[in-house]
C-alpha cells in the first residue's frame, strides 16, 4: 500500500494540475513556422535568388534603422506590448495551472473528484433537506468554498441552518482536499409552483 | 503524458516567455530614454555617437567589440 502512494501522489498531481501543452504546442507551431521561413529566406540569399517576402539582410537593416523609421511611442508600445506578452508566458510557465477538482480521500486508489461532480451532490442533498425542485438549488464550487445558492418556493419557508447542515454533512462525508467551506444563500425571491 | 513532457512543456514556454521579457524590455529601454542609453554605450565603447539612438547603439556596440578585438590583438603581438 505504502509502495503505491507515491504512484498515487503523481496520479493526483497529473489529473488536478494542467500539463500546459496546448500553449507548447501552439508556441512550438509558431517558433517552427518563424524559424521555418526565416531559413528558407537565408538558403534564397545565399543562392542569390529573389527572396520571398524580406531578403535577411533588408530585415537587420531594418531593425538597426528601426528608431529613424519608427515613431518612438510605436517602438515603445510595441516594446511594452512585447515584454508583456513574455511576463505572460514566465506567468503560465512557473503558475501551478490547477484543474476544477478535489481530491477524496481514500487509501486504494487515486480518487479525484471533478467539482461539477461535487456541485451535483451538493445540490440534490440540499434541495432534499429543503424539500424543493433540485432546479431550484444552484451550486457553484471552486477550491475553497462552496456556494449553494436556493430559491424557494412561494409560501413554502425554507430552513436555513437546516440545508446548511446537510451541506455540510455532505462535504465531510465526501472528505475533500483542499476543504470545501459551505456558504449557503436562500434568495429573497420565491418563485411560484417550483 | 509523462512528467518529463510536462517539464518540458513548462521550460520551452518558460524560456521563452523570458526572451520576450528581455528583448521588449531592452527595447523599450532603448526607445524611453534614448539619451541615457546612448551616452552609457559612448561611455562603455568608443563607436557609438551622442544621440544617435538605437541604431547607434547597435553599431557603437559593434564597433566596440571590433576595437576591443584590434587593441587585445595589438597587446598579444607586443605592439
Amino acid at each position: 500500500m505504502t509502495g503505491h502512494r507515491a504512484t498515487y501522489q503523481r496520479i493526483i498531481r497529473r489529473e488536478t494540475h494542467s500539463p500546459r501543452s496546448a500553449l507548447a504546442i501552439a508556441l512550438a507551431v509558431i517558433l517552427i513556422l518563424v524559424l521555418a521561413y526565416l531559413a528558407v529566406e537565408c538558403v534564397l540569399a545565399f543562392l542569390g535568388q529573389p527572396a520571398l517576402l524580406l531578403a535577411p539582410r533588408d530585415v537587420l537593416g531594418a531593425v538597426v534603422d528601426l528608431p529613424a523609421n519608427v515613431a518612438a511611442s510605436v517602438l515603445l508600445a510595441a516594446a511594452l506590448l512585447t515584454a508583456g506578452l513574455g511576463l505572460v508566458l514566465v506567468v503560465a510557465a512557473l503558475s501551478p495551472g490547477r484543474l476544477p477538482g478535489h481530491v477524496g480521500r481514500t487509501d486504494r486508489t487515486a480518487a479525484v473528484i471533478d467539482n461539477r461532480a461535487i456541485a451535483s451532490a451538493l445540490a440534490r442533498r440540499a434541495a432534499y433537506a429543503a424539500n424543493l425542485d433540485p432546479d431550484r438549488v444552484l451550486v457553484s464550487v471552486s477550491r475553497r468554498v462552496a456556494d449553494v445558492r436556493v430559491q424557494p418556493a412561494s409560501g413554502w419557508p425554507v430552513n436555513t441552518a437546516a440545508i446548511s447542515d446537510a451541506v455540510a454533512d455532505e462535504i465531510s462525508r465526501l472528505d475533500l482536499t483542499p476543504a470545501l467551506r459551505p456558504r449557503v444563500l436562500v434568495s429573497r425571491q420565491a418563485v411560484v409552483g417550483a | 503524458m509523462n512528467n518529463t513532457n510536462r517539464v518540458l512543456n513548462r521550460l520551452g514556454i518558460l524560456l521563452l516567455g523570458l526572451l520576450l521579457l528581455v528583448v521588449g524590455g531592452a527595447v523599450a529601454a532603448a526607445s524611453a530614454f534614448p539619451d541615457t542609453v546612448a551616452a552609457w554605450a559612448t561611455g562603455a565603447t568608443t563607436g557609438a555617437k551622442p544621440g544617435a539612438g538605437f541604431g547607434g547603439l547597435v553599431g557603437g556596440a559593434l564597433r566596440g567589440t571590433s576595437d576591443v578585438a584590434r587593441q587585445l590583438d595589438t597587446a598579444l603581438s607586443g605592439g
